[in-house]
């Protein structure tokens, strides 16, 4: 989240978990923090996301475990809570055809600042929505959901948790030049706002396909684009994390460089909203039945200030041992502060927070319920 | 015609566990309802117009096969959710359709048989896991 110096800047934290979602007030020097919360209490929260082109509205998407998927909105940052009157939903399938429904809305990303009101919705199953009226209402966009989804075929379909459409990301250029991420599909790109799209996966493995290096069917967790420089791209990947600098197509593995007894597998990943050279990740045990645990049991954040040609380990503060933590790819975020805040949810409810750019952590809070998604902004 | 509605649902109904409704078919009841009560019909009904996979809509102590089932004149409609996580008190094993539940099982929802009206007269009664 880019911003400002801190000096009397406030920083927020919007944590949404698998019961409801809660708010951390935190005061200039973020060392006093206001817990506000549950809201939605009991409704599983996959994403919410502050609009920072008025620093008011907030999208949720969420669900309960029994009823449809909705998109909730606040338009006084978090205080009160309106559903969408249309959601995303696929096109209604023709008489005899089995069409497919929204599981659940997964990934929220608010357009560019010159395009006031609009978003963009990635679902599981695999879906692309936007909005042009502040998340009100919401239109599929069928380049995607109809040509891509046919192309993928039913690679990832069957994940335990559903394939996820996530990392809807806008060139700060252009509107029309889109990057999203598939969960066992891989990474994409359009030129025309969403109408059509092209593969962009050259370089990364899919080494749990029989073809261990397809056009498609790659498994990316999160992907992001640098604001300063929009042409450098990151990936933390099934197989790894990737660097991709643009007009090149070819992704290069960077987490190779990370020390062999760690690896290079995780969920989530930040840059420095600041330094387009420097980020961070949170390993996780890939190995075998994939644990997505801690690896050894001993939590550290990594990061790169050379675009991933090395990586130093930061953990003090996170427990030394028997500390088996899960991080989801929405649970870890910044705040835009100077010197930049990092914060981590964990599967086991419980938030870690650095105020020197991961030098030092400390546990915020614990005992919330599962944590879904992240994210920190610095409020005026 | 009276319809029972499952708690997770009150936030659209004021906080009411029961309203009144109209329509010859389990489709024009929804309809009406979410004329009355903006929302309620795409929690329950997915775009496809299939009932969500864990909820349940019955037609006196019948479940509706499909949405198009008329509904008699008279009759109840029951709006339901399939229970999870087990039991706080335990069901008579011989009218469950099911696993046999226990006081704290817990069971895979799609194992688990729905509580029909007759068995539980208070249809928002459900646990979630």
């Amino acid at each position: 989240m880019a911003g400002p110096k801190r000096s009397k800047r406030r920083t927020l934290l919007m944590i949404g978990t698998r019961k409801g979602a809660f708010f951390f007030h935190g005061d200039p020097a973020r060392r006093a923090w206001r817990l506000d919360g549950p809201h939605l209490l009991g409704c599983i929260v996959h994403h919410l996301v502050l609009d920072p082109r008025d620093s008011r509205t907030m999208l949720m998407a969420t669900r309960t475990g029994h009823l449809g998927p909705v998109v909730m909105r606040s338009t006084d940052r978090g205080r009160t809570w309106t559903e969408s009157t249309q959601p995303p939903a696929f096109a209604k399938a023709p008489e005899g055809q089995t069409g497919r429904a929204v599981d659940h809305t997964f990934w929220l990303s608010p357009g560019l600042p010159s395009q006031p009101g609009v978003w963009w919705a990635g679902t599981s199953p695999h879906g692309l929505f936007r909005s042009q009226d502040g998340g009100v209402t919401w239109s599929g966009i069928e380049g995607f959901n109809r040509d891509l989804v046919a192309r993928i075929g039913t690679i990832g379909q069957d994940t335990p948790d559903g394939a996820v459409t996530h990392s809807i990301l806008v060139d700060p250029r252009d509107p029309a030049h889109l990057y999203v991420g598939l969960s066992g599909g891989g990474s994409f790109e359009s030129l025309d706002g969403g109408a059509s799209w092209r593969a962009l996966n050259q370089g990364v493995a899919a080494t749990f396909l029989p073809d261990k290096d397809p056009e498609i069917g790659q498994d990316p967790h999160i992907m992001a684009l640098h604001p300063l420089k929009p042409d450098r791209l990151y990936q933390q990947n099934h197989c790894g994390i990737y660097r991709l600098d643009r007009p090149g197509d070819v992704w290069t593995r960077v987490g190779m460089n990370m020390p062999k007894t760690v690896g290079d597998i995780g969920f989530p990943l930040v840059l420095h909203p600041r330094d387009p050279d420097t980020l961070w990740v949170i390993p996780m045990d890939g190995t075998t039945v994939w644990p997505r645990t801690s690896p050894g049991g001993k939590p550290a954040v990594y990061r790169s200030r050379n675009a991933g040609k090395s990586w130093e380990r930061q953990a003090a503060g996170l427990p030394t041992r028997d500390a088996w933590l899960t991080i989801k790819r929405q649970a870890f975020d910044d705040d835009g502060g100077e010197p930049l805040g990092l914060y981590f949810g964990t599967t086991s409810g419980e938030i870690w927070m650095s105020t020197d750019e991961g030098k030092r952590w400390r546990c915020l809070a614990r005992h919330l319920p599962e944590i879904y998604s992240v994210q920190a902004a610095s409020l005026g | 015609m009276r319809v029972f509605i499952a708690s997770p649902l009150y936030a659209y109904t004021g906080g009411r566990g029961e309203v009144e409704s109209t329509g010859a078919t389990v489709a024009e009841v929804l309809t009406d309802l979410d004329r009355r009560f903006p929302g309620i019909r795409r929690r329950i009904v997915d775009e496809q117009d299939r009932v969500r996979q864990h909820m349940r809509i019955y037609v006196g102590t019948e479940p509706a096969a499909t949405l198009d089932q008329p509904i008699p004149e008279g009759q109840e409609v029951h709006i339901l959710q399939s229970l999870s996580g087990g039991t706080a008190t335990p069901r008579p094993a011989s009218r469950q359709a099911g696993p046999q539940a226990t006081a704290g099982s817990s069971f895979l929802i799609q194992s688990l048989p729905v509580t029909t009206p007759r068995q539980c007269r208070v249809p928002h009664l459900h646990f979630i896991s």
